[in-house]
């Protein structure tokens, strides 16, 4: 009986959680396509989690700069830097892709080779260390994944990576890209080791793109699974959880 | 039964107004919107038409020019294709999307953060011209959930848009239908089901009732001038109202007017200007035989055929005709004639302890509203040849001088209009000014007047004519009143309120408040009563035989101070205008 929930801290989210939020200790599947919102949620996740509930968070940049990320976010009006400096929030930037410029070539691409799953979780712990941490982030999960062209590989992989958090008791959310637009959807492995799957859909109808927010599955939890309208307005993405999606 | 009710906001359902395009469909939810905000409930606006500002434009001209209460949802700008600008009032939503409206509507409707609110959708048109059918489960599952909420919804769609059996489906989801026919160029609205009217059929008059200057005034009670005239050869205090007697605080009468100015700056004091003539006028002409036989002989004897001559005015005035001696009775002020300072059909009077302007010292305006037009339309009525008087101020309590002063010239004055017709600011000064004189009262026990020789209290026709002559003035001039009363009643709810004071407490003080200015006999229960309601109790001159509650000022104070402080609503049932014995507001 699971009794312990954080709460995500996004607006009409929590009520579509059954009022509670995430299991603690649970590690969420994000998944969304382009432009859904996907680091918007997670970065909303971890700034709530800090400055409204007193959970410290580790934001794991797999992709994109977390200086990148720091400036997009600060529209929202989240100053992410004095978190870093409150020790509330770190930034980690793994990205097995480095970029760094070279007078010749232009730029180059560094350490595509040894980024492994104990790379990964050795960052994660150090992150926890440090901030004394109770919320991960990891986005995009996807290059994580990537690493491991065997699927029988990716699969252990990504159920270890799972059973280690499950050891920190940190809650997390795996930033994923959605496969396929619209609808009609293939279901990805992640979703079946997951505990809980949130999906941020778009749909395009004329000129107008429509967002859905979904939650598939919650494992110890009765949710609301009809899609539901959400927006990402100046302060954050907001979820609509009594409005239906109409076509 | 009326147009006007079925324009009253429905208290809940979804009512979905039926017609082909330039019917009038939009008026008629205009026309129910200005209702709604009188009843101080929110009114969230789907625009999908025309803009907010159009909306808006159009209800600045039924008299509504700072409306407050109402927020929008802009589903026209995005949609066409327009750059928003930013408005603290409105949502940007897109027809394509329902998504859009639904997430628009509901967060206009968290910012409302009450229920009881009225969504107008003008219209469902273009929603269903790009969803389809996708508009009924919008309608079903969203709209109506909207309404189980506790909220009304009012939805214009047009006739002939789309296909028949589609509005048939839309139909079919609303509680109440209204259709409007339009044939040979005249109009009929069909009732086809209403959760409030049965079934029926109402002729839409062609012509608006909004006349620039209304001047038809019907008298019904006969008996009224008599009973007023008789009272005032008798010196009586109380020929109309028996129990309380005629006199109320020139406070409760001063406050209406500057509540009903605040919605309409511009029509209200000219309005009030033409109505307080016409009526001494007619007085004199066409209800001549309504007065006693001793009245018009006197009128016969001692009053000139011709007022041009300062001799002649000085002789009248002497005599306490005109209006003097009745102003002096009534209270409105000590009237005198100035001859040294006049000369042939330029008359001058001043006024002392003007009930109108005392206590507005330096508000940087002349704000006398009844005495110079009763002058200048007792001069038209008298004279033989009706020449148009008409009367200025010159000076005035409220420019800062120590009295006030009018000038009487027969003819066009230029500057009336101008005079008449105030700032903004200077009708909210004045006001504020009223405001913290009532809280003065109602906290610290503080006089609401202190006139040293007439009072505070000023006769019910004085009343009347100092609150406007509303019955004949029109809906708008009505409408003005109804919502100056609500936002009035609402401020001092919550001044209250934040003084500190609890719910019953302040109900009690206002209801206090009331009695004593003895606008009659208030008693609270299940309803509030007031017995002998001093609004109703001369219109009743006009209203005889109405079906309409009249007390148009009470009922939108009542509303606001309610609204505020007990986050309830009340509406009148019985009116002593209708012919009720008492005036009666229940809750709702």
């Amino acid at each position: 009986m699971i009794d312990d929930y954080i709460p995500t801290g996004i607006s009409g989210a929590d009520k579509i959680l059954g009022e509670k939020g995430i299991p603690r200790g649970h590690s969420i599947l994000v998944a969304g396509g382009p432009g859904s919102g996907k680091t918007t949620f997670a970065i909303q996740f971890l700034y709530k989690g800090a400055t409204e509930y007193n959970e410290p968070g580790i934001y794991i940049s797999l992709d994109e700069d977390p200086e990148e990320v720091k400036k997009n976010m600060s529209k929202f009006g989240w100053d992410l830097r004095k978190l870093e400096q409150d020790k509330k929030l770190t930034f980690i930037n793994v990205s097995p892709v480095r970029v760094a410029s070279s007078e010749k070539t232009g730029l180059i691409q560094l350490g595509m080779k040894e980024f492994k799953l104990i790379k990964l979780l050795e960052s994660i712990r150090e992150g926890i260390d440090e901030v004394q941490a109770k919320r991960v982030v990891i986005d995009p999960i996807t290059i994580f994944t990537l690493q491991y062209p065997e699927e029988v590989e990716r699969i252990y992989a990504m159920r270890d990576l799972i059973a280690d958090f499950r050891k920190t008791g940190c809650t997390n959310l795996l930033i994923s890209e959605l496969r396929g637009t619209g609808l009609e959807r293939e279901h990805q492995f992640e979703e079946y080791l997951a505990q809980g799957v949130i999906l941020l859909r778009t749909v395009m109808k004329d000129d107008r793109l429509t967002r859905m927010f979904q939650v598939e599955k919650m494992r110890g939890l009765e949710v609301d699974n009809q899609p539901r309208p959400y927006n990402i307005t100046n302060s954050g993405i907001e979820v609509y959880p009594t409005l239906m999606v109409f076509k | 039964m009326s147009l006007a009710k079925i324009q009253e906001p429905p208290d809940k359902g979804l009512i979905l107004l039926v017609g082909a395009p330039g019917a009038g469909k939009s008026t008629f939810c205009h026309q129910m919107v200005v209702k709604s905000i009188a009843l101080d409930r929110p009114v969230i606006f789907v625009a999908s038409e025309k803009s907010p500002a159009e909306v808006l434009e159009l209800l600045s001209g039924m008299g509504m020019e700072r409306p407050v209460g109402i927020n929008f949802v802009d589903a026209f700008t995005e949609t066409v294709g327009l750059t928003a600008t930013e408005r603290s009032d409105t949502i940007y939503a897109n027809c394509v999307d329902l998504n859009s409206l639904s997430i628009a509507i509901t967060r206009q409707q968290e910012r409302a953060g009450k229920k009881g609110a009225l969504l107008i959708f003008d219209s469902l048109t273009s929603p269903y011209l790009f969803s389809g059918l996708e508009v009924i489960k919008f309608m079903r599952l969203f709209l109506s959930r909207f309404v189980s909420e506790g909220n009304s919804v009012f939805a214009l769609i047009d006739e002939g848009c789309g296909k028949e059996e589609d509005l048939v489906a839309m139909m079919s989801v609303a509680d109440g239908i209204l259709r409007v026919e339009v044939k040979n160029g005249a109009r009929t609205m069909n009732v086809v089901k209403h959760p409030a009217v049965s079934p029926m059929r109402i002729e839409i008059p062609t012509k608006s009732e909004q006349v620039e200057t209304p001047l038809s005034v019907d008298y019904r009670d006969s008996g009224m001038t008599k009973r007023w005239a008789h009272a005032m050869m008798m010196g009586r205090e109380a020929g109309l109202r028996g129990e309380v007697g005629d006199f109320v605080n020139m406070f409760w009468a001063n406050l209406a007017h500057w509540s009903g100015m605040l919605w309409d700056p511009k029509r209200f004091p000219t309005t009030t200007y033409v109505l307080n003539k016409e009526d001494p006028r007619s007085a004199m002409r066409e209800r001549r035989g309504l007065f006693p036989w001793y009245w018009r002989l006197g009128m016969k004897l001692f009053i000139p055929k011709n007022f041009s001559t300062v001799k002649e005015m000085k002789k009248a005035s002497k005599r306490g005709a005109l209006y003097i001696r009745t102003a002096y009775w009534e209270h409105s002020g000590i009237v005198e004639y100035l001859d040294d300072a006049s000369k042939i059909d330029k008359h001058y009077f001043r006024v002392y302890e003007s009930s109108d302007c005392w206590g507005m010292e330096n508000v940087g305006a002349a704000v006398a509203s009844h005495l110079p037009p009763l002058f200048a339309g007792f001069c038209k009525g008298f004279e033989k040849e009706e020449r148009e008087w008409n009367a200025i101020e010159t000076k005035c309590i409220g420019l800062g001088d120590p009295y006030c002063e009018f000038k009487l010239v027969p003819g066009e004055i230029d500057e009336l209009r101008g005079c008449l017709e105030k700032d903004v600011s200077v009708i909210e000064n004045i006001h504020e000014r009223l405001l913290e004189r009532l809280m003065g009262f109602l906290l610290h026990g503080k006089p609401l007047v202190d006139r040293p020789k007439l009072g505070s209290d000023i006769q019910l026709h004085a009343v009347w004519h100092a609150m406007g002559v509303h019955p004949p003035a029109g809906e708008r001039y009505q409408m003005a009143l109804r919502m100056g009363g609500a936002r009035t009643g609402k401020e001092i709810g919550k001044w209250l309120l934040e003084a500190g004071l609890s719910n019953d407490e302040i109900i009690k003080r206002i209801l206090d408040f009331l009695e004593h200015c003895n606008v009659g006999k208030v008693t609270l229960g299940e309803t509030i009563k007031i017995k002998e309601n001093c609004e109703s109790s001369w219109t009743r001159l006009f209203t005889t035989g109405c079906e309409e509650p009249s007390c148009y000022f009470t009922t939108g104070f009542l509303n606001g101070l309610f609204s505020s402080v007990k986050d309830q609503h009340v509406r009148e049932i019985k009116c002593i205008a209708a012919e009720d014995p008492y005036c009666e507001w229940e809750f709702v």
